[in-house]
């Protein structure tokens, strides 16, 4: 007997240890950060990985010819500000080295530009210090930037904006913008983008009335969506204060003006989406997609209970949003460099994802500057060093994808399969839910969709679902309906009735009499 | 049709049979018992009758009170989730408390400072149990309509609101009855009076809140100087 149990327990152990083998490996070793969304009351529910570092690439591996890091490593890239992909080709704003590098599909180096001439060698502009790069229709845009001397020697910021095609054949220029409007000495500009008709968004430094527009000739045409000022309590007692002690205090109190902006971005369609870094600006409006008049037409998460955070809800990290894409299904991807962290919305203003993380690991970036997609992976420059990792979606993220572009389009019933999918992965993901009580509510199975609503925190529909719901349990239920409230009021009634006359505090009619 | 009559007839004489006074227990007096909902039906009497045949009673009222509480707790947690962003994790017991219960002890304590210096005639115990009392179409109210918001949609959600602003309307107005009869108040003295209470809550309030960061600094001191102490005899 005591030598079975003796076999019985060792064949555990071996069970069990084989078992402990078996076991998946864990999430960390995939990628040196947790993702987590956001349920409606604003709490972070950890949720899977949407992105997983596929690889890193840096100089080397990009072969890069030319140019010397701040470190004094040869080939190598000196602080690159910016990163713009057009078609399968990378360009590198490599700022420190003052030339702009091309890089193919794979991220090999091509060529770069140090100079933009024109075909007959008469106008030849330097890339000085360039700090954006933006291709439009075979039309290279490159914001420069120099230092030079007035007449009295006193330096100031003269930027300008050149253009040529994509053999680097010198096309057009643009200077500082001349105009009534403008009266600024130094012109620092630090992106363009370029919309459809060919008109120019310029953010430059300290200009704070908002992005300049140009025309295609030059031409000023106004200012564009300036961050605005929002009235806080501070800000009023500054006021009070200001009134209270007159014009002498101005000069030594803060103004109240516009934030600017940390960077822009068209999309396909032409809205400009702009982001900003510092904590001033309200927390809704760190990231905003502008029409055409300027107005903020980026949605707010409908759904939510708590107002809606672009970037880090936490107030105490912080959040510097620095750079944001936006591809062709209204994925938005936020870079946060006080943190390195890349956030994913939807058009609703839904974080999806999130990943990246500030270390040394793959996976990680030091200081994220720039982002890009291509192909579904997700490319993040790093300043410090100029390499790039490329992120890669999970099955996790793929699905989501697919059922968000559905629900997008308002195709709910389409996408039904592919949120039950994602509710396999992410059982807390509340949008989920809305979006399989949409579906069923379209397919008027009343009763069903309301549990899903509930859990989706989608009150507007959950009421359109219980009025539809209503009218049908009432009418199955009709023919003992009617008879039961009837019954209740009249048993209600002379209950009371009842227990007046039993209890003796029935009211006896009184009799008026008149003397 | 005669039949029918006839049947409710027999049924009525079947319940008016019974000594329904004798199937209550002796010490449950039954006038005190009904005594809450006749105050909704007819309070200037009913507060007449509290004031001078002793009525009113104290242990219900505070049974009303917990009643008042309780419906409020419900009404947290259940009323219809199209209209609520109530979350249960979120609900703090003493707040809901704050909110209804202390209300009218606050209230009864401020009404009887006030009014005793402005020649009221009532007395605490009756200030308490009619303060209690008027709350009863809240205590009556609450629960049916979070009930009715279960069902009703976001486009008829006018409802409720009316509901429960009539309800409100009317604790206010027996509050008003309450006091008027009470302290023997002519209508504009006591509207006068109960703005002057509602001042008194809130010195009252501020008095509490007073007290209470006196009592943690000086329980702060205290240990400050006990742990000063222990380090000198430690090192």
């Amino acid at each position: 007997m005591k030598k079975i149990t003796r076999i019985i327990s060792a064949v555990l152990c071996v069970a069990l240890v084989a078992s402990l083998a078996a076991l998946p490996v864990s999430a960390l070793s995939v990628a040196p950060y947790n993702s987590y969304d956001y349920d409606p009351y604003g709490g972070a529910t950890a949720s899977p990985l949407g992105y997983t570092p596929l690889k890193r690439v840096n100089y080397n591996d990009m072969k890069v010819v030319g140019g010397v890091s701040s470190s004094g490593v040869e080939n190598a890239f000196n602080r690159p500000e910016d990163m713009f992909r057009y078609n399968d080709k990378f360009f590198i704003a490599d700022t420190g080295n003052n030339r702009i590098v091309e890089l193919d599909s794979e991220l090999n180096f091509v060529r770069d530009y140090t100079v933009f001439a024109s075909a007959d060698g008469s106008t030849s502009y330097d890339l000085l210090s360039p700090r954006d790069v933006f291709v439009k229709d075979d039309e290279m845009y490159v914001v420069c930037n120099r230092t030079i001397a007035d007449e009295n020697g006193v330096n100031f910021k003269d930027g300008y904006i050149v253009v040529a095609d994509m053999d680097g054949t010198y096309k057009r220029y643009y200077g500082k913008p001349e105009a009534d409007a403008i009266d600024f000495r130094d012109y620092e500009p630090l992106t363009v983008v370029v919309d459809n008709s060919g008109y120019l968004y310029i953010r430059a430094l300290g200009v704070l009335e908002g992005l300049i527009i140009l025309d295609k000739h030059g031409e000023f045409v106004q200012y564009y969506g300036a961050n605005k000022v929002v009235m806080s309590f501070a800000l009023a007692i500054q006021v009070m204060w200001k009134k209270v002690f007159g014009r002498k205090s101005t000069a030594t109190t803060i103004k109240a003006v516009p934030t600017e902006m940390s960077n822009i971005f068209i999309d396909p369609e032409g809205f400009i989406y702009t982001t900003t870094s510092t904590n001033t600006v309200a927390a809704d409006l760190r990231l905003r997609k502008l029409n055409p008049v300027g107005d903020n037409v980026l949605a707010a998460d409908a759904n939510a209970i708590v107002s809606t955070v672009y970037g880090d809800r936490s107030t105490m990290a912080g959040t510097a949003l620095e750079d944001v894409y936006v591809d062709e299904n209204e994925m938005i991807a936020v870079v946060d460099t006080a943190r390195s962290r890349i956030f994913i919305y939807d058009n609703r203003s839904v974080q999806l994802t999130v990943f990246g993380v500030g270390s040394e690991q793959l996976g990680g970036t030091s200081y994220p500057t720039a982002i890009t997609k291509y192909n579904d992976y997700y490319y993040v420059l790093d300043q410090v060093d100029g390499s790039i990792t490329i992120y890669k979606p999970t099955d996790y993220m793929k699905k989501l994808l697919i059922a968000d572009s559905y629900y997008r389009e308002g195709e709910y019933v389409k996408g039904e399969q592919y949120w039950r999918e994602v509710l396999k992965y992410n059982s807390n993901f509340s949008i989920a839910y809305a979006a399989i009580g949409k579906s069923l509510l379209e397919k008027e199975k009343y009763q069903e969709c309301l549990a899903y609503l509930k859990y989706g925190q989608d009150r507007t529909s959950y009421s359109a679902a219980l009025a539809e719901y209503r009218k049908e349990y009432v009418r199955d239920n009709f023919y003992w309906f009617v008879p039961l409230i009837v019954a209740c009021g009249v048993g209600l009634l002379s209950g009371i009735s009842l227990a007046q006359s039993a209890l003796g505090i029935k009211k006896k009619k009184q009799s008026i009499k008149f003397k | 049709m005669a039949t029918y009559s006839a049947l409710a007839k027999y049924g009525k004489n079947m319940i008016m049979n019974i000594e329904w006074k004798k199937l209550l227990p002796k010490y449950w007096d039954w006038k005190k018992i009904i005594w809450p909902f006749r105050v909704l039906v007819h309070p200037i009497q009913a507060f007449n009758q509290i004031k001078y045949e002793k009525t009113g009673s104290v242990g219900l009222s505070i049974i009303i009170l917990l009643l008042w509480f309780f419906s409020n707790i419900y009404d947290y947690l259940e009323y219809g989730f199209q209209f609520s962003t109530n979350k249960v994790e979120l609900l703090s017991i003493l707040s809901e408390f704050m909110s209804s219960a202390m209300i009218i002890v606050l209230w009864s304590i401020a009404n009887w400072a006030i009014c005793t210096l402005m020649d009221g005639e009532g007395w605490f115990k009756d200030i308490w149990i009619t303060s209690c009392y008027s709350t009863m179409p809240l205590v009556v109210t609450t629960i049916p309509i979070t009930i009715l918001s279960k069902v009703l949609t976001i486009q008829e959600s006018t409802w409720l609101t009316l509901l429960s602003s009539i309800a409100f309307a009317w604790a206010i107005l027996l509050l008003l009855m309450s006091n008027t009869i009470i302290h023997q108040y002519t209508l504009k003295k006591s509207i006068f009076s109960m703005l002057l209470t509602v001042i008194g809550v809130f010195i009252l309030l501020l008095l509490v809140v007073l007290m209470v960061s006196l009592v943690a600094q000086f329980a702060d001191f205290v240990m400050t100087i006990g742990r000063e102490l222990m380090f000198r005899f430690n090192s």
